[in-house]
Order: C-alpha cells, then structure tokens, then sequence
C-alpha cells in the first residue's frame, strides 16, 4: 500500500510540475518579465518553505532528474537542446574605430578580427572555420573586402584600396599541410581624400561601410567520410591540432554522421558568398587648411597715397576655415595695415584688402617694393601661405594744405606789391612821362611808311631815334634826380602812413561815388590829393625844413622846365611835319 | 497478494517507462518539459549621464559614450541552463536603430560576445556621434539603439532570440561662426563735409539664430562714427535671412581750413546665441581707413563771394572815374 501511495505520489508530482510550470511559461513574453520570478519563487516556497524534510529531498530529487534530463538533452548533436553553431560569429571591426582623414594624406585603417582569448593577436583564418577538426568540410574560404562610399559624395573624391583585398585558405582532407594556414582575417584599407573645390567632395563628417564578404567553396560529398588525417594512424602525431576527433568519432562520423551531415547540406551551393558582416567607420574629414593667394598686377602708388589692394583669397581647404593675415614689407616708410579675418567656405574666393600708404615726401624718384602677404588658418597658424604684392612708389607730392596756405599768402602779398607798386608807379608818371618813341607816334608812323626811299627812311628814322635816345637820357637823369631828392626827404615811416592812407582813401570813396552829383567835386579833389604825395609838407623833421622848401622850388622849376621842353618838343615835332608837307607839295 | 504483486509491478514498470520516457524525451520528441528550460535573456544597459549633459558640437571630435551592457538569463531552471550552456556564447549584436539626419553614429565593437550566465555578464561597447555643420543648435535628439541576440537551443528553443532598444539623449551645441564682406573695401577718400559709408555684409555660417553686437572701440576726436548696434540673424539651412548688411557710416571732423585727416576706425563684430545670450563667439575686429580731405568753408561763405563780388564792382568803377579824369586834365594840358 505504502509503494503504491509513492509511486501515485511520484508520477503526480512528475505531471503536475511539468504541466503547470509549462502554462505559465506559455504567457511569457517581453511585458510579463515578472512571471519567472513567480513560478521561481512558487516552486522555491513550495519546496523550501514547507520545511519538510521529505519535501527538501523529493525537490532535490526532481531537480537531479531534469538537471540530468538537461544533460541528456545538451549531450550531444542533434538532441533536443544541444546549441549547435558551425562556426562562431566572428567580430569583424576597424582599428581605429573613428578615424580623422585629412586631404592628400594617406590614412590605414586596420580591418579585422582580434583573437578572443588574446586581443593583441589578429584571428586566424583557421580559427574562422573551427580549426582542424572542421575545417576539412571545405575546399576554400576567402573574406573580400568591399567598401561602400557614402551616395552624397562624389564617387571620386576618395581613392581607397584594401591590402589584402582578399584573404583565403585552402583545407583538404588528406593533410594539415593547408594553404593559407598563417593567415589571418585582416586587411589594411588606405584611403586618400583629393582635394577639390567640388561641393560635392565630403567636407562633414561620414561613415564608411566596409563589407566583409565570405566565399565558402565545398562539397558535401567531401563531408561522407571522415578526413584522412584524422584516422586512426595519423591521430597520435596530429592530436595537438585535433581537438574532437578519436577513433571512436571518426567511426561514428563514417557509420552514420558523415552521411547525415552530408544530406543536412546537399541543398547548399559549391560557392557559397554570403555578407559575413558590415564594419562601420566613422571618418572624421580632418580640417585641410589650404589657401591660395592671388595678388593683383604691379601697382604704382604715388607719396602720400592711401591704396587699398584687393587680393583674392581662395579657400582650397576641405572645410569653412577662417583665415587671418600677416603682411610684412622691406621698406619701413610705407605703412601696411593687414586685411581683416575672412571666413569663407570651400572652394569660396573672395577678396582681403591690404591697406597701404605712401611717405608723405615731396619727389620719389622711383622705387619698387614688395608687401609679402601670409594666410593662415586660425586652427592652424603654423600652416602659412603667401604671396607678393609688387610695388612702385613713385611721384611728386605737394601737401593739398602747404598749396592752399602758399597760395593765400602769394595773393596777399601780390595785393600788397599792387598796393605798393601802383602809387610809386604813379607818382613817377607825375614827376617825369617816359619820352614816347617818335616812330610809334601815329603820324610819324604813316610818315615812315610813306618814306620809299630806304635812305631817305634811314635817315629820318635814325635822326627820331637819335631824338628818342636824347630824351630818353634826359629823362633817366631827371628821373634820378627827382627821385633821389624825394628819397631823401621821404621817411620809410611817412611812405607808409601815406600808404595807409591811401589805403584808407580807396576804400572810403564808394560813398561819394555814390551821390552822380558830387562826381566832379570828387574829382577835383582827387587832384589835389594825387599831387600831395610827393609833397614833403609832412614830413616832421624841423631842421630839414629849409632844405626841403628849396627841393620843393627846384622840383616846380624842374617841372616848368618839363612842360616848356616838352611844348618846344611838340612845336618842333609839327614844325616837323609842315616841313615834310610842304616838301611833299613841292 | 499476487494481485497485489501484479499490480506494483505494473505501476512500477509504467513509472519506469514513464521516467525512461522524460528523460530519454530530450533526445528527439517534443515535450512539455522542453519549457521548463526555457530562459529568457535579460540586458541591463547603462550609460554615464555626465557623458551625454555636455552638448555636442559640431566641429568638434566624435564624442565617445561607453555602454556597458549587461546580459544574463532568467527562467525557472537557469541555475540548471546556465552551467548547461556555459561553453556557448551570446553574440551580442548592436545596430543603430535611428539617429537624426544630421548626426553620423557608429558603435563599437558591433559584435560582442558574453558568456551565457544566470548572472550579470558585462561587456563594453562605445557610441562614437559627430555632429553635421548644419544639426539644428540647442535641440534635444536621441540615438536609438538596437541589441539583439541569436537564439540558443536544438529543435528546442532554450533561450529565444533577444531583442532590446535604448535611446541615448543628447544635445546640439552652438557654433557661432560668421562670414564677413567688405562690400566697398576697407578706405576711401572723401571731402570733409563727406561721409564715408561702409557696406558689411555678415552671413550667419553657424547652426542657430545668431545675433551680432557691434562695438567701435575707438572714435578719434572729432571723429563721429555711426552702426546698428545689433542685428539678428537666421539660420541658413533654413533659410532664414541668414544674410545681413550692417552700414558703417564715418563722418570726419568739419571746420573751418584745410583738411588732411586720415583715422583708422576700428570696430568689433561678436556673435552670440539669440537663445542663450551668454554664449558667444570670437570677435571680428575690423579696421577701416579714412582719408578726409578739402577745404572745408566757414558756412558764411555765400556772404563773401557777395562781399567779393560789390568790392570788383566799386573797382571797375573806380577805374573808370580814373579814366574819366584824366582824360579830362588831357584835355585842359591841351587847350
């Protein structure tokens, strides 16, 4: 009775736990994360908690059971929870991760797999198949390498090239002597950036896909048999390299798995190419600074000139740079202010003004110079580019200030030399007319031409200049006389009170003027005035009063003598003429 | 009593078959039991906050955010699964999922793999971001990230397929980066009741509203120079009046004489965030050369030419009555 209570006890509890703990398992999904602990716990409460001896035991019994009942079913290939995986995945990744690119630059970027066990190593092809022990299964497994550039940029922009392009071993079955058995799944992928102003050429950053594709060529009926290596003679030697194969297995694999394993992949192709996996690399397009600059044609720029030259700057950089500038110049009289800072966008030209001035001196005869102007990143100082500006100072300066003040000062003093010049001027002409020349006189011209006789002309002509030439004398030394005298009694002080004077006469006149009667009265006085200049009534000096009343008679004499001598001039002069008519007449 | 015998003989020699039955059921029937395994994968993935507050810029070198992922199983038998499956793998797959247009991601190693346990297995992987000139500055975005793991188990599923996503948050920065063109150059020469005006033109090159803050640092004496003190501008990927022409005007000093004045005006262009007007960018000082000369008149100079122009006329009559007389006096000397 009591083995009959155990046994129904015991199938009860096969068949409870397992159709209960199945139904709940059945709801579970991502949203009923917390059912596992239930059931844990329920069955943990309802085998532990009930402190029961026999229960501990029956759970320890049960759990011995499907723990042995896991083993079964993990113990070999083809059971029901045995994790068969031909070939373990394979972590395929670039070395660097992120990589910075810059133009014209060769960058290598390391594409592979590293061994689990030691990361410094790179993974052998070997590894890739399972070694030894299954790798046999294929005739040839090659990784090519494939790089997918990113579809906004131009397909030219970046050159590339993989090194290996393709890496591969060979197995056979009938030695371990394989191709191809050193290497290892890795390739070094070159790429180079070509400069352009091309907009489509990458400038952000981007990620570059490279493919690892694999190429298995096999035959299934190669898989029939086991290989020759692993047979039962040549298993001692090759037992370091073999992990799973004894004789045993090999007679097994002979007997049935072999045929098993070859109708599992009848169906699979004699080349099989597959994408084994996609690394990805972040390429950072490192900032290429480059800048051309363009300088205009030879300039000219005269003294004191400001010039403000324009030189083109393109951006042949990869990214938006901003550009700062340096100018140095040979000769130190000029002046040179550097163009502000441009910010400018690839392939983008635009124009930096280079400020200079010329010395303000007054003749440069001529003199070239050259401005050297330096461009450089502001990210990268060091990386200078330059050009020359060619310059030629030459010319003549007059300050536009120094002209116009000289210019001011000439006319003021010119007013001054007429306001001088003018009244001596006039007061000669009262002392003493300068002789007119007797063959400019109208009539004693008309006479003259009618004079055909070039004797006759010769003679009249020199007999008037001899005429001319006598009253010219006479008047040089009247005229110095007269002059002298009235230097003399003239103080520099009395000649300019008088200038002031007449300075302040001149501008007092509009008033009288004016008034159309009192013209003639002016006039008239007007007269008087003229004559006073020469009059030596102001003149202080009490001691020389008497000297000067004598120059004073002396002058009226002289120019009553003037007038009669000039009266006898005219009476000879139409004397003259009457002589010459008559003569004509007769 | 041989009933008895018979009967436990039967119930035994069932229990036999039943027990050989479940155990040897692993081996190729399906079976209830086959649940009771079943483990489920968990992930655990974390990530440093402090990694993802500072804003990322762009220009700037890829931000790296290391991941720690986590996996383990969970089930009711894990603690019999988990030494079962000890020699395998998870292999642990991470995809980006989504990221923003504007944003280039890539994480690493793509392929991780992590013992199969029922507690914490821990692996690194690392999130590398840059940033497209033209991310929309300011703006919170988030990385979707996708792990997956391959399903475990013979005809039985053990442990199914894992399937997890998890978005990472982070933040654009600012750029404040600005084109400026002198449209007429940088001097001129003027009359010095001139002014001289200089066309700037400013393009906002940087990912947000920008406004620019304009400041001549020194105005020389008797100098007046005269700016918009501050412009707004938009953005250009969107098109948004990017592009702006800021007037310099440089009036030179005005009085009375000759002129020959040449000053250099500097002033200084600084952007700064129109959201946050505590981030700026770098001064733009820019220098313009003025050459200031002429005569500059008095202002009253209508009143000399008039003055000038009564003391020719007084001449030329003066001259005249001049003229007058002494054609007179001629006359009486020859009478």
């Amino acid at each position: 009775m009591r083995n009959k209570f155990l046994t129904i006890g015991l199938l009860f509890i096969l068949i409870f736990s397992s159709t209960v703990t199945s139904s709940e398992i059945l709801s579970e999904g991502e949203e009923n994360d917390d059912a596992f602990p239930n059931i844990d716990e329920q069955i943990l409460q309802s085998t532990g908690d009930s402190g029961s001896t026999s229960f501990g035991l029956l759970r320890a019994l049960f759990e011995k059971f499907l723990d042995f009942r896991f083993r079964i079913g993990t113990a070999m290939m083809g059971t029901r929870y045995f994790n068969f995986q031909l070939f373990e995945p394979v972590s395929v990744r670039s070395y660097p991760e992120a990589v910075d690119i810059e133009y014209l630059n060769e960058t290598t970027i390391e594409i592979g797999a590293k061994n689990p066990e030691n990361p410094d190593e790179w993974r052998l092809l070997l590894n890739t198949i399972n070694g030894y022990d299954w790798g046999w299964i294929y005739n040839s497994v090659s990784f090519r390498f494939e790089l997918l550039l990113p579809e906004n940029i131009s397909q030219d922009a970046l050159t590339y090239r993989f090194d290996p392009e393709i890496v591969s071993i060979s197995p056979n079955t009938k030695n371990l002597d394989w191709k191809g058995i050193d290497e290892v799944l890795k390739t070094n992928l070159t790429l180079e950036l070509k400069p352009s102003g091309d907009s489509t050429n990458p400038t952000q950053d981007m990620i570059l896909k490279v493919k690892v594709i694999r190429i298995d060529v096999s035959n299934p009926r190669n898989m029939r048999f086991a290989p020759e290596f692993a047979n039962f003679r040549n298993l001692p030697k090759n037992k370091d390299k073999l992990n799973i194969w004894s004789a045993g297995f090999r007679l097994q694999w002979n007997t049935f798995m072999g045929f098993y394993f070859m109708l599992l992949n009848s169906g699979l192709p004699d080349i099989d190419e597959k994408v084994d996996s996609i690394v990805n690399i972040l390429v950072r397009i490192k900032k290429d600074h480059f800048a051309e600059l363009i300088p205009p044609k030879p300039i000219d720029i005269h003294p004191n000139e400001v010039l403000s030259i324009p030189v083109e700057v393109k951006n042949l950089g990869s990214h938006i740079d901003t550009f700062n500038f340096r100018v140095n110049v040979s000769d130190d009289s000029l002046k040179v202010g550097q163009p502000s800072a441009l910010t400018m966008e690839p392939g983008e030209t635009r124009n930096a003004y280079v400020t200079v001035s010329a010395p303000p001196v007054l003749y440069d005869q001529g003199k070239t110079t050259s401005i050297v102007i330096e461009v450089f990143s502001i990210d990268n100082p060091e990386l200078i580019f330059s050009n020359k500006i060619v310059l030629t100072t030459q010319g003549v300066y007059v300050s536009g200030g120094y002209a116009y003040y000289l210019m001011l000062a000439g006319i003021i003093l010119l007013i001054l030399i007429a306001l001088i010049i003018v009244p001596m001027r006039k007061r000669r002409v009262k002392i003493c007319v300068k002789p007119q020349k007797p063959w400019e006189i109208p009539e004693e011209k008309e006479y003259l031409k009618k004079l055909k006789d070039k004797k006759e002309y010769n003679k009249v002509f020199n007999m008037m200049n001899e005429e001319y030439q006598s009253a010219l004398l006479w008047y040089k030394h009247y005229r110095k006389e007269m002059l002298a005298k009235y230097h003399k009694k003239i103080s520099l002080r009395e000649f300019s009170k008088q200038a002031i004077k007449k300075i302040t006469s001149f501008f007092k006149m509009p008033k009288k003027i004016m008034k159309k009667k009192d013209i003639k009265k002016s006039l008239i006085k007007l007269k008087p005035e003229v004559k006073k200049v020469p009059k030596p009534k102001e003149i202080p000096s009490a001691k020389t009063a008497e000297i000067e009343q004598k120059a004073m008679i002396d002058i009226n004499a002289q120019q009553e003598k003037l007038r009669r001598e000039k009266l006898l001039l005219k009476i000879k002069r139409k004397q003259e003429k009457q002589r010459r008519k008559f003569k004509q007449s007769i | 009593m041989n009933k008895k015998k018979s009967l436990v003989k039967t119930v035994v020699t069932l229990t036999l078959f039943f027990v050989l039955f479940t155990i040897l059921a692993p081996l190729s029937t399906a079976n209830p039991m086959d649940r009771l395994y079943r483990c489920e994968p968990e992930f655990l993935i974390t990530w440093d906050e402090e990694d993802v507050n500072e804003p990322i810029s762009p220009y700037s070198a890829p931000t790296n955010i290391p991941i720690k992922i986590q996996v383990k199983i969970r089930g009711v038998l894990q603690h019999i699964v988990s030494p079962g499956y000890a020699i395998n793998d998870f292999y642990v797959r991470l995809y980006i999922d989504e990221a923003p247009e504007w944003c280039k991601v890539t994480v690493n190693p793509p392929l991780i793999s992590i013992p199969v346990n029922q507690d914490w297995e821990l692996a690194n992987a690392t999130l590398f971001i840059t940033l497209d000139k033209d991310s929309p500055a300011f703006e919170t975005s988030k990385i979707k990230i996708r792990i997956t793991t391959q399903r475990m188990g013979g005809s039985a599923t053990i442990i199914p397929a894992g399937n997890k996503t998890l978005e990472i948050p982070f933040t654009v920065g600012y750029v404040p980066l600005l084109a400026i063109n002198e449209l007429e150059g940088n001097h001129k020469v003027i009359n010095p009741d001139d002014t001289a005006n200089f066309p700037i033109e400013l393009i906002n090159l940087g990912n947000g509203k920008t406004d620019i803050k304009t400041d001549i640092s020194s105005v020389p004496k008797g100098w007046q120079v005269k700016t918009i003190s501050e412009i707004s501008l938009g953005v250009k990927y969107l098109g948004d009046n990017y592009k702006k022409t800021l007037n310099l005007a440089i009036k030179p000093p005005y009085d009375f004489g000759y002129h020959e004045d040449r000053e250099v005006i500097e002033i200084s262009i600084t952007p700064y965030s129109n959201k946050y007007s505590n981030i700026s960018g770098e001064s733009y000082v820019l220098s313009f050369v003025v050459h200031s000369k002429g005569f500059s008149t008095p202002g009253f100079e209508g009143i000399l030419v008039i003055f000038s122009i009564i003391v020719v006329l007084f001449i030329v009559k003066k001259h005249k009555l001049r003229n007058n007389k002494r054609n007179q006096s001629s006359k009486r000397g020859d009478d």
